[in-house]
């Protein structure tokens, strides 16, 4: 078992030096960031950026792949970046004039903890779902279910989000939910439970538009998976031997189908990441999506990157605690 | 020996129960094909608007008659006011139009000249049209024609005029001197009008050229993409199967949203990018999706009877292997639409996807002001719900068609 | 032992819903078994023979099955008519059932231990210590060596014989009076067959019960039942003792069946075959349904094939059929066809004995 961690973890490193290269690259070849010192405006977006944060940025970028006038070849640009990450250092922002790693480490939890929350709601409220689908398959209620989660899926996020705020947090309709933020003004008069209570009425909206897509989506994998495993030989094995259906089922299918789930678990949360950008901007939470917004909308190379760099890593150690968890569970993996 | 597969029951009741399923069966049998026509349709009629938006959408007249110091002229303002980007898209779905009849007239043909005739007409058509294409594009100039038509109508200085059915365009303002900005639906605006004064219902429709062209091109560059390195993994298998997942394996590692946006900041965001960028960032899928289906393809009789029939090793790669390997990639690029068209829109809803003017869906819905604020739900309601059920369209399509050609998919 | 059947099937009726149509997969099917007997049903595949099975204990998938008429009486209780409950004390416990597909019957994510313990916990008021020392008997009885250690093993890691071996030990661990077993050989190799048929008989020797053996090998049954019953298109076309069948087949199907077996010695030349298929339940003629492949069918009798759908009727005390081609065909339906236990002592003379018999 623990000769399998360690050589997954070896195997995770190929993949991770390669994406790394790939984000590099693709920021290098920015145009205006090249070794000319070539002004950085082609195709510039609006932003806020002041003249001077960015004449700076570009000091600092020449200084990093230029030596004596001379370019630094990029492998050995790459080999200064991946050091200075090692030690911490991901650069300063041009937007925010502050440490990268400082905006990241600020950020990072908000988005993280409101995706962690979408995720069990998903799960909780998936699972039970796709079971009954899976039961009742063939039938009316089946058939509505899988039209429903369809529908939930395919409807957009941004629209929903939108029409959640505009009617029922505005003043002119509903105004039951608050419209900003994950906490009000006055949290240091709350106690405890008017705090959690207040941030859960701030999460509500967000979590709700992070969470439907993802359920549509689990809760047709749990009911496939559920199908799959209800047609099973092994199943007609339990029922013969005088099981009741509960047990068949909670037991016999459940423990196969839960299996693939485990996998499912690793693939959500880089949805999840990708759709907080647009629930953080719709929502205004200072979190990790919206830094990436508003990086990309001013052009921020530097805290792109990191973003960039630190959502993979995110998504990697997901995949490996899945791949590890997986062969925790499943008696069939050998571990030679 | 019985292929019925074992469910349990899990009724408790203790009297044998009527056969369930009819319900089921009959508003599967009614509704589902139904439902999936009405989508194809749907799908269908989105596309003929994207193209023929220009004929649509427009505040230009197809024909006007000018009272002048000469006397009457007869001008076609419309015709005129088409850009190389319109001629280049009606060029486009032209020839995928001829392509199709090709393929349809062509079916009746013996099977030994069909094949070459296939090719030849195909390839014809699409040198003419490429040719053509090169032609507008070096020698037709867009024309800036900033009459206001309806204006000379009502001053008398012009008669006979017949305007599109939507007689105004995406850009088109109302005159300052109303007030005409963010109007509720009326007869003259049937969406009501933007922050702009623009007409939502000519906007919503020309948003789906650039949702549906966005969507296919970068699903084109993205399946492209995948399928060769999707064949070459999955035909070569070895070395080049295992770099190849690996480069799958480091791109998928990167969130999808996350590289599209740092592609953005990076390469801009013209129309034209957004498609590229779309499809760099799309192709992981259907690479790993077709190299899944030639490895197992691989393994059937027939492929290996092919090559130990001394086929050479290109005719059982395009003959037997990637037919059959490419239907299910195909099918599943219908999602891959749905999703292209999505982020899109979430793209634009952001400010970061296409430029204004050029109206999007999600431009649409986020002009239609600050939802916790001013929020003009009735600017939101309509590009909101044609991107959903464009989406659901997509999705739906796709899952029949996965249904269609999945033998276990009997339920 | 007794007079009475250990089970008796009545005009048995399991329909299947597919799509747009009816499939009526077993057609009126009647047979009983006694205590110790072994009744093979025999037949194509499609016939509607494991349909059969699966009905005794209502395991029909449901949807698209039913079971749409019919008794099945086991020890005078209809359990067609049972609840749901009551049916399944007696699956596992008093009618155990295995299946063809060792390699799938078992739950690849549970220890056999586990899955052995779940049935002795279901069925008998036992500590949980006594329930793994009857779990370790029951694996050494069909034969598994170093039992204890086995327990704690997973599906995918015995071999195949050795999972049948283990789907019996299964069945037989709460001491059932009746064994279904669903063409248990067909998925192994032939030498495990022929030490899983062994192994059958041996535990049928010491368990005292009775089996129902679904299989479409006519070498298995010769070697092993008591009583066959022939299934042609969801009905039993002939039904008899088995030296009884095997020396003098009726119907033209267990005819042209015994016609394709190879043998040894024979004379070479093309292997016999039944013409045609199995007609789709939609075809299924109005009179007898083997008419249209029947190669015995003569001219005079033809007609009344088409017209009417022959009954299974009684030819001697230990022998029925559903042909008009039977000497002196004329009365209608016969009620359940059943044949006693056969004593040892009524063994016909000029029979082989029955060493391998279960």
């Amino acid at each position: 078992m623990l000769s399998y961690i360690i050589r997954r973890i070896l195997l995770m490193f190929p993949t991770l030096i390669g994406m790394t290269f790939i984000i590099f690259a693709i920021v290098r070849m920015a145009p205006g960031l090249t070794t000319s010192g070539g002004m950085y405006t082609a195709g510039m977006l609006q932003s806020h950026q002041s003249q001077l944060a960015q004449q700076r940025f570009m000091a600092r970028r020449l200084h990093l792949i230029t030596r004596n006038g001379k370019p630094i070849p990029i492998a050995i640009q790459y080999v200064r970046w991946i050091n200075r990450i090692i030690h911490g250092d991901l650069g300063t922002s041009i937007e925010f004039s502050e440490p990268v790693t400082k905006l990241v480490l600020q950020r990072l939890p908000v988005t993280l903890t409101i995706n962690l929350i979408s995720m069990v709601i998903i799960y909780l409220i998936a699972v039970p779902g796709g079971v009954l689908a899976a039961i009742y398959r063939g039938r009316l209620v089946d058939r509505i279910f899988g039209l429903g989660s369809l529908v939930l899926y395919s409807l957009p996020i941004i629209w929903v989000g939108s029409m959640l705020l505009g009617f029922l947090a505005n003043p002119s309709f509903l105004n039951v939910f608050p419209s900003a933020g994950l906490h009000s003004t006055n949290t240091s008069k709350m106690s405890y439970f008017q705090f959690v209570f207040d941030y859960a009425w701030h999460i509500t909206l967000p979590v709700l538009c992070l969470s439907y897509g993802g359920f549509a989506y689990l809760a047709k994998q749990v009911r496939g998976s559920y199908i799959d495993n209800l047609q099973q030989d092994f199943t007609r094995t339990a029922r013969a031997k005088g099981l009741p259906p509960s047990t068949v089922l909670l037991r016999h299918v459940t423990q196969n189908s839960m299996l693939p789930m485990i996998t499912i678990v690793g693939m959500t949360l880089p949805g999840l990441l990708g759709g907080s950008v647009i629930v953080e901007q719709i929502f205004s939470i200072q979190g990790m999506g919206r830094l990436m917004f508003e990086a990309t909308y001013a052009r921020d190379l530097p805290v792109i990157q990191s973003l960039a760099l630190v959502t993979s890593a995110i998504t990697l150690v997901s995949y490996l605690m899945v791949d590890i968890a997986y062969h925790m569970v499943d008696p069939r993996v050998t571990y030679d | 020996m019985t292929n019925l597969t074992a469910m349990p029951e899990l009724s408790a009741s203790a009297a044998l129960p009527p056969p369930r399923g009819y319900w089921a069966v009959a508003m599967r049998k009614l509704l589902r094909p139904l439902l999936v026509k009405l989508c194809v349709l749907y799908i269908a009629a989105v596309l003929v608007i994207s193209v023929l938006v220009p004929f649509i959408a427009t505040g230009k007249p197809y024909i006007i008659s000018l009272h002048t110091a000469h006397g009457l002229v007869t001008r076609y303002p419309l015709f005129a006011d088409l850009t190389t980007r319109d001629y280049l898209t009606f060029l486009t779905a032209g020839m995928l139009i001829a392509l199709a009849a090709i393929w349809r007239l062509t079916a009746r043909v013996d099977l030994l000249r069909r094949r070459k005739l296939r090719w030849v007409s195909a390839l014809t058509c699409i040198s003419a049209t490429v040719i053509a294409g090169v032609l507008v594009a070096s020698l037709h100039h867009n024309q800036f024609d900033g009459t206001n038509y309806r204006h000379l109508m009502k001053s008398g200085r012009a008669t006979g005029a017949i305007f599109a059915p939507i007689p105004w365009g995406y850009a088109q303002m109302e005159p300052l001197g109303r007030q005409a900005v963010n109007e509720m639906p009326s007869w003259r605006h049937w969406l009501g009008t933007d922050r702009s004064g623009r007409d939502v219902l000519s906007r919503m429709l020309w948003a789906s050229r650039v949702a549906m062209g966005i969507g296919f091109v970068s699903q084109f560059i993205a399946l492209s993409l995948g399928i060769i390195v999707g064949a070459l993994m999955g035909y070569f298998s070895g070395v080049c199967d295992i770099l190849g997942m690996r480069i799958v394996e480091m791109v998928e590692a990167i969130p999808t949203f996350f590289l599209i946006l740092t592609f953005i900041a990076v390469f801009g965001r013209s129309t034209l990018m957004i498609m590229i960028i779309l499809g760099v960032t799309g192709w992981t899928g259907y690479a790993r999706f077709l190299r899944a289906e030639f490895l197992r393809i691989r393994q059937l009789d027939y492929i290996v009877a092919a090559r130990a029939s001394g086929a050479p090793l290109h005719s059982v790669l395009f003959r037997h292997m990637l037919p059959n390997g490419l239907t299910p990639v195909l099918v599943s690029a219908s999602f891959g639409l749905a999703g292209a068209v999505t982020i899109e829109s979430s793209l634009s809803y952001l400010g970061i996807g296409v430029r204004p003017p050029t109206p999007s869906w999600g431009g649409m819905l986020n002009a239609a002001g600050n939802p916790a604020t001013v929020f003009h739900w009735f600017q939101a309601l309509p590009p909101g719900f044609v991107l959903f059920l464009t989406v659901l369209a997509f999705n739906l399509v796709g899952e029949a068609l996965r249904d269609a050609i999945d033998p276990r998919s009997f339920s | 032992m007794s007079d009475e059947p250990l089970l008796t099937v009545r005009n048995l009726q399991t329909h299947f819903w597919a799509g747009d149509g009816v499939i009526p997969a077993v057609d009126g099917v009647s047979f009983s078994i006694f205590h110790r007997q072994t009744l093979a049903i025999v037949g194509e595949s499609g016939c509607g023979k494991s349909v059969t099975a699966m009905s005794i204990l209502r395991l029909i998938p449901s949807p698209p099955g039913k079971i749409v008429a019919g008794e099945v009486f086991f020890k005078s209780q209809n359990l067609l008519a049972m609840s749901e409950k009551a049916i399944r004390r007696i699956r596992g416990g008093q009618i155990a059932m295995i299946f063809q597909e060792p390699m799938t019957s078992l739950n690849p994510v549970m220890s056999i231990g586990d899955q052995i313990l779940e049935a002795i916990f279901l069925h008998q008021n036992v500590s949980p210590a006594a329930a793994v020392d009857i779990a370790v008997q029951s694996l050494r009885d069909v034969g598994i060596a170093d039992a204890q250690r086995r327990l704690y093993e997973y599906p995918h890691q015995i071999s195949g014989g050795m999972k049948q071996r283990v789907m019996i030990a299964m069945a037989l661990v709460c001491k059932p009076r009746l064994l279904i077993a669903d063409e248990p050989t067909t998925a192994l190799d032939v030498t495990i067959q022929a030490q899983i048929l062994e192994l059958l008989a041996a535990v049928k020797r010491q368990n005292d019960m009775a089996v129902l053996l679904i299989t479409h090998d006519l070498g298995i049954v010769a070697e092993n039942a008591d009583v066959v019953a022939i299934m042609y298109a969801g009905r039993i076309v002939e039904f008899a003792d088995v030296y009884e069948l095997f020396a003098n087949p009726i119907h033209p199907y267990t005819r042209g069946l015994m016609a394709c077996v190879p043998r040894l010695g024979a004379p070479h030349g093309r292997l016999t075959t039944i013409p045609g298929t199995v007609p789709s339940p939609a075809s299924w003629p109005k009179g007898c349904r083997f008419e249209p492949r029947c190669a015995l069918c003569t001219d005079d009798v033809r007609q009344r094939c088409r017209d009417h759908m022959p009954q299974l009727r009684q030819i001697n005390d230990r022998h029925w059929a559903a042909t008009f081609l039977a000497p002196g065909f004329d009365s209608a339906a016969a009620t359940a066809p059943t044949l006693p236990f056969r004593r040892a002592d009524q063994t016909p003379p000029g029979v082989p004995s029955t060493q391998g018999a279960l």
